[in-house]
């Protein structure tokens, strides 16, 4: 079912997956950032707390 | 609320929150967006671009919801000096102007089709733009107080006067001639002039967006406050060496 509507012009036309791509990269974009930003930064307190 | 002001509970109650908010926000998006690209109808006006508006809608609302939670941490960190409440602040405007930056471009591509072009001065295209500024210019001069040891006092004040905006956004489809429909859903009242074919994976889009805003909120606040220890540990050993 769903190759089908992958190739279906009028979902290009209608910049259904234009839309669907930027917004699916800009959040899980953002997640990964955030959660790496939270791993890093809580390793180094936890560093700094052992010296 | 106070009980939670409190870094060390706050950080016991995120470590447990923060994997099972992002599970849910990540389990509820993949449905929304699944059911809203292959299980629902095309609109019988819009076609087939009505799918966009799983990502555009969740993402405009989040928008504008983000901002009333700036504010109200702004609020609470000038009045109550909340030791959480700045932090709050600051983790939250990244994701709020993530969200804008989406529906803006989410918007422009459903424009496009539908209107015949991208971008049009209208009031409620226009005043989400203001809140994306409002967002930017949030973080820059949240930025540049916290790179000076400030508490962002002037970025908390320019967030409560940024507030002006938000109903400004909610009814400028009505008291303007907009290109922008008026609004299909009223919370308020509880009623949707959607068809639940429609409705059902908007629903489900909005609660995943809901979610993972959450998760990004509580994993920059954890880093936030992970790099608060960080520096207060260096400078008491600053201290203790001078």
């Amino acid at each position: 079912m769903t190759e089908g509507v992958v190739a279906r012009p009028d979902l290009w036309a209608n910049f259904i997956w234009p839309a669907y791509g930027l917004t699916l990269v800009g959040l899980i974009g953002l997640l990964v950032w955030a959660f790496v930003s939270m791993r890093s930064a809580e390793k180094k307190a936890e560093e700094s707390k052992r010296r | 609320m106070h009980r939670f002001a409190n870094p060390a509970r706050f950080l016991k109650i995120a470590r447990v929150a923060t994997p099972i908010v992002a599970l849910l926000g990540l389990a509820l998006t993949a449905a929304g967006l699944w059911i809203g690209l292959f299980a629902s109808p095309p609109d019988y006006q819009q076609g087939e671009s009505v799918r966009i508006m799983y990502v555009h809608v969740p993402a405009a609302w989040l928008g504008a919801g983000g901002y009333l939670g700036l504010a109200i941490a702004s609020a609470t960190a000038l009045i109550w000096r909340h030791p959480l409440a700045t932090i709050a602040a600051r983790a939250i405007a990244p994701a709020g102007a993530a969200f804008t930056a989406i529906c803006l471009v989410s918007g422009a591509l459903w424009g496009k089709p539908t209107w015949g072009t991208y971008w049009v001065w209208d009031a409620r295209l226009t005043s989400m733009l203001v809140l994306l500024f409002l967002y930017l210019g949030y973080l820059a001069l949240s930025a540049s107080e916290a790179e000076k040891g400030g508490e962002s006092r002037a970025a908390a004040i320019l967030a409560l006067v940024g507030v002006i905006n938000l109903p400004i956004i909610k009814y400028s489809v009505e008291w303007w001639n907009t290109l922008h429909q008026g609004s299909s859903i009223s919370v308020v009242n509880a009623k949707s002039s959607i068809a639940p074919e429609l409705l059902t994976p908007l629903l489900l889009s909005v609660a995943g967006f809901s979610f993972l805003f959450g998760a990004i909120v509580l994993m920059r606040m954890r880093a936030m406050l992970a790099q608060q220890r960080i520096d207060a540990r260096s400078r008491r050993l600053a201290e203790a060496v001078a």
